[in-house]
């Protein structure tokens, strides 16, 4: 089963493109919305493998939501998109657990690259949890 | 005009130096004379007035005593003439012309009464036919007796009939105890000329003689002590020999005048009376003088008296009798209630010159009092103004300086002569105009202005907060305006660079939210087309226009890149930068360039130059954008001039172009983002912005100074960058 990842940005035509390239480019599935709000819901309601989500939005920003991401599940990476590019904005983001930071405009193989790297992040994180359980199991 | 108005304010101080102590030391000394003056001319004046009251007093005094000497003279001779009256009725009386007893003693008896107190102290009738003699007098009453020889040869001499008319009147010896030694007779003959009963027809014989025997004193007496000249002041009668016929000293009376005046005072000199006596009052003169006498009543010695004399007409048939009547007064008894007069005018003199002085002295000492504090304050207000930092001056109502501190001078460089009477708009170029338009608001809006107005002297600019205020005279009309003028060059050039820095802050701050509004949008482009490119066949049209489309997005993202490097803070060395080796390094990269465009490279670095912390990429990229404009500039060639500098606390950087200059519209706008006089797409606009706040970040300090071919035969535009030095 393909991997399922969402997309949030309040502008269509941003999602549109990173839809597209990843629909084109990779094998997962996608979800995009571009109202954060629907964002929080889809997030507790489903299971994601990879949120991408732009910084600043109306109504909720990028921040607030990789706050509801880590709180349905920890592993869950979130790599947050921004055209305001600054340290202060990356190093926070990184702080709070998104798990990268990218500033537009960025070229596709950025963001493939970006996205490959995180899903195999989750991977691991997922079998080392299955492992530390094994292993509890085993002792026990 | 012009006199005065060089004396103001700056010319002042001499001013006051000349004139204005010894104005005060000049006004006492006028003061002083002034007030002498004044009372000299009183007491003058005073002394005059009493010359005048006292000959006007002493002449008046002196008018009625001839008034009274007048009288005196009429009241002696109506009395006379009384007498005369009394002895015709007893004359043409039968009763005594006939000697009818017992009316004859009677009609005698009332006579006598009646006239004896007139002086007469006896009354004779002498009988011719019985040859007796009835006498009535004060002592014995009446008695009769035998004519004497003498009386016989009176009734001799009346009984001619030519004298049957007469009324002799005649001086007679005093009487033999020398009771009486001035005696005047009076004497009419009777004749039986009157009818009554007995007669009725008149026998016309010869009856006899009336005699009146007059005691003269007595006459006088009752008339003369009635007269009261002054308090003391007496009346004296001589007869026409200078016998006295009366005298207040009873001693007198029957001497001759001048001897017994001689006889009582030989020691004084009676030459003016005995004078006036004989030129005057024995000629029957009337008139007025003065003498000098030894005595008046109980006083004693030398004393000047005021005389009027008038004449005295007695008629009597056989002569013409003169009596002179005489009125005295001491002048010392006038002088003494004029002196009391005198002395309380003199009084009231003395008391208003006390207080002309008294006044005057106040005076004198508050004008010598008020103009010390006032040169006082004078001193500190011209040392205010002096030394104030600001210019101040004065313009009349032509807008021409009337004056101008030494503050003003010195700015304007200019001498006090050059300036006085000056248009103001010609004194503080270029914005003169607007100076006097704002100063001739003042004259007519009588309010106060403040503007700020730029000056250049000499090149040089400075920026001025000029405060008008007008100067009122005493009326409250405008009669100049003052100006403050203070030197705001240098609030001025921070305001400026504040309000720079604000710009570009909020640049800054606008540059992001830009940045991020764009960069959106590019990376859909971006992003799209990249997608399409992919998808399109790299031969067809289509995919050059992606491709012109992709290169334009980039170009767009480079920009925003740019802009936004600064916004996001790269990170920032902190290291110690040789600032002469980061020049050199630049100077090697462009010199081809500078080769190729002919244009001259100058080095003049200073050796030991301190380092500067930072960041040495960071100032290089400064440097080059410098230098990289100023080649650009110079089309034509030129030369570059690098120079290094250390002075106290400052690295100093000056990097010179003989290029064409700065426009003046771009002076203040060649630190902003995106500003660039390059043709299109040769430059961003980006590079001074980012070299300003790369010095910025440095702490530093980057100006320039610029001519271009309107200012000057040398164009060309100097980079001063400072940057602080760092202190091993």
């Amino acid at each position: 089963m393909a991997e399922k990842i969402l997309i949030v940005d309040d502008e269509p035509d941003m999602l549109r493109l990173l839809s597209m390239i990843l629909k084109e480019k990779t094998p997962y599935d996608v979800v995009t919305t571009n109202n954060p709000l629907e964002a929080v819901s889809l997030v507790q309601n489903e299971n994601f493998d990879l949120v991408i989500t732009d910084l600043k939005m109306p109504g909720l920003d990028g921040l607030q939501l990789l706050e509801q991401v880590k709180k349905k599940e920890e592993d869950i990476p979130v790599i947050i998109i921004t055209a305001y590019g600054t340290i202060e904005a990356a190093m926070e983001a990184i702080n709070k657990g998104g798990f990268d930071f990218i500033t537009k405009p960025f070229r596709k193989e950025q963001i493939i690259f970006t996205i490959e790297k995180a899903l195999k992040w989750l991977k691991l994180c997922r079998e080392n949890r299955a492992l530390k359980e094994k292993l509890k199991s085993g002792t026990n | 005009m012009k006199k005065i108005k060089k004396i103001f304010l700056s010319d002042i101080r001499n001013f006051f130096e000349k004139y204005h102590s010894l104005n005060v030391r000049h006004l006492k000394i006028i003061i002083v004379s002034f007030m002498l003056l004044i009372i000299g001319i009183v007491i003058f004046l005073g002394w005059i007035t009493y010359k005048r009251i006292v000959d006007t007093v002493i002449n008046d005094f002196n008018e009625q005593q001839l008034i009274l000497a007048r009288h005196a003279a009429s009241q002696i001779e109506n009395t006379v003439n009384f007498l005369k009256r009394e002895v015709t009725l007893l004359r043409l009386s039968p009763t005594i012309q006939y000697q009818e007893n017992p009316g004859f003693l009677n009609r005698l008896n009332n006579t006598f009464i009646s006239v004896k107190d007139l002086g007469v102290y006896e009354l004779l009738f002498i009988d011719y036919k019985r040859k007796k003699t009835h006498r009535i007098n004060e002592d014995t009453g009446y008695t009769q007796c035998n004519i004497n020889e003498h009386e016989q040869e009176l009734l001799n001499f009346a009984r001619d009939v030519k004298r049957r008319d007469w009324i002799l009147i005649e001086k007679a010896s005093p009487n033999e105890n020398l009771t009486k030694r001035v005696i005047m007779e009076l004497l009419t003959p009777v004749w039986q000329i009157s009818i009554d009963e007995a007669h009725p027809i008149p026998t016309g014989q010869f009856s006899g003689l009336i005699v009146f025997k007059i005691d003269i004193p007595s006459l006088i007496y009752k008339i003369t002590e009635k007269i009261h000249s002054g308090k003391t002041g007496y009346a004296w009668v001589i007869d026409n020999e200078g016998i006295f016929l009366y005298h207040p000293e009873e001693s007198f009376i029957g001497h001759n005048a001048f001897e017994i005046r001689k006889l009582k005072e030989p020691g004084i000199s009676f030459e003016k009376i005995e004078k006036i006596q004989k030129e005057m009052i024995l000629k029957g003169d009337e008139g007025k003088g003065w003498y000098i006498s030894g005595w008046h009543r109980d006083l004693k010695g030398e004393i000047k008296k005021l005389i009027a004399y008038a004449p005295i007409n007695i008629d009597s048939f056989k002569n013409k009798m003169q009596w002179h009547v005489a009125v005295v007064a001491p002048v010392s008894e006038i002088k003494g209630s004029i002196s009391s007069i005198q002395m309380q005018h003199i009084l009231l003199q003395a008391i208003i010159v006390f207080l002309i002085l008294a006044g005057g002295w106040f005076f004198i000492f508050t004008l010598v009092k008020w103009s010390k504090v006032i040169e006082k304050s004078e001193e500190k207000y011209r040392s205010l103004v002096e030394n104030a930092d600001d210019i101040i001056f004065m313009t009349d109502n032509k807008y021409r300086l009337v004056s101008i501190n030494k503050k003003g001078l010195e700015i304007l460089n200019k001498e006090i002569n050059q300036l006085i009477n000056e248009p103001v708009c010609d004194i503080f170029p270029p914005e003169g105009e607007i100076l006097m338009m704002n100063i001739q608001h003042v004259f007519k809006e009588k309010e106060p202005m403040e503007l700020t107005h730029k000056l250049s002297i000499n090149g040089k600019d400075y920026w001025f907060n000029t405060k008008l205020r007008e100067l009122r005279d005493e009326k409250g009309e405008i009669y100049a305006v003052l100006g403050i003028s203070r030197d705001i060059t240098e609030r001025k050039k921070m305001e400026q660079q504040s309000y720079h820095l604000e710009i570009l802050a909020s640049l800054g701050t606008l540059g992001a939210c830009v940045a991020h509004e764009i960069n959106n949008p590019m990376a859909v482009i971006l992003g799209f087309t990249d997608m399409l490119l992919e998808k399109t066949p790299k031969d067809s049209e289509t995919y050059e226009i992606l491709k012109i489309i992709e290169k334009q997005a980039i170009n767009a993202k480079n920009s925003v890149e740019n802009l936004l490097s600064f916004v996001r803070r790269r990170e920032h060395k902190e290291e110690l930068v040789d600032i002469n080796e980061c020049l050199d390094r630049v100077l090697k990269i462009v010199q081809n360039t500078a080769l190729l465009k002919m244009i001259e490279i100058k080095r003049e670095f200073q050796e030991n130059l301190p380092p500067v912390k930072g960041d040495a990429g960071e100032l290089q990229q400064v440097f080059f954008n410098i230098i990289n404009n100023a080649l650009y500039e110079m089309k034509n060639g030129g030369m570059l001039k690098v120079a290094t500098k250390y002075d106290k606390y400052w690295v100093e950087i000056f990097i010179s172009d003989t290029g064409p200059g700065i426009l003046k519209q771009y002076r203040n706008r060649i630190f902003e983002p995106f500003f660039t006089t390059k043709e299109e797409g040769k430059g961003t606009g980006l590079g001074l912005w980012i070299s300003y706040n790369i010095i910025d970040k440095h702490d530093g300090i980057i100006t320039f100074k610029t001519k271009t071919k309107e200012e000057s035969e040398e164009t060309g535009t100097t980079f001063l960058i400072k940057l602080p030095a760092y202190e091993r």
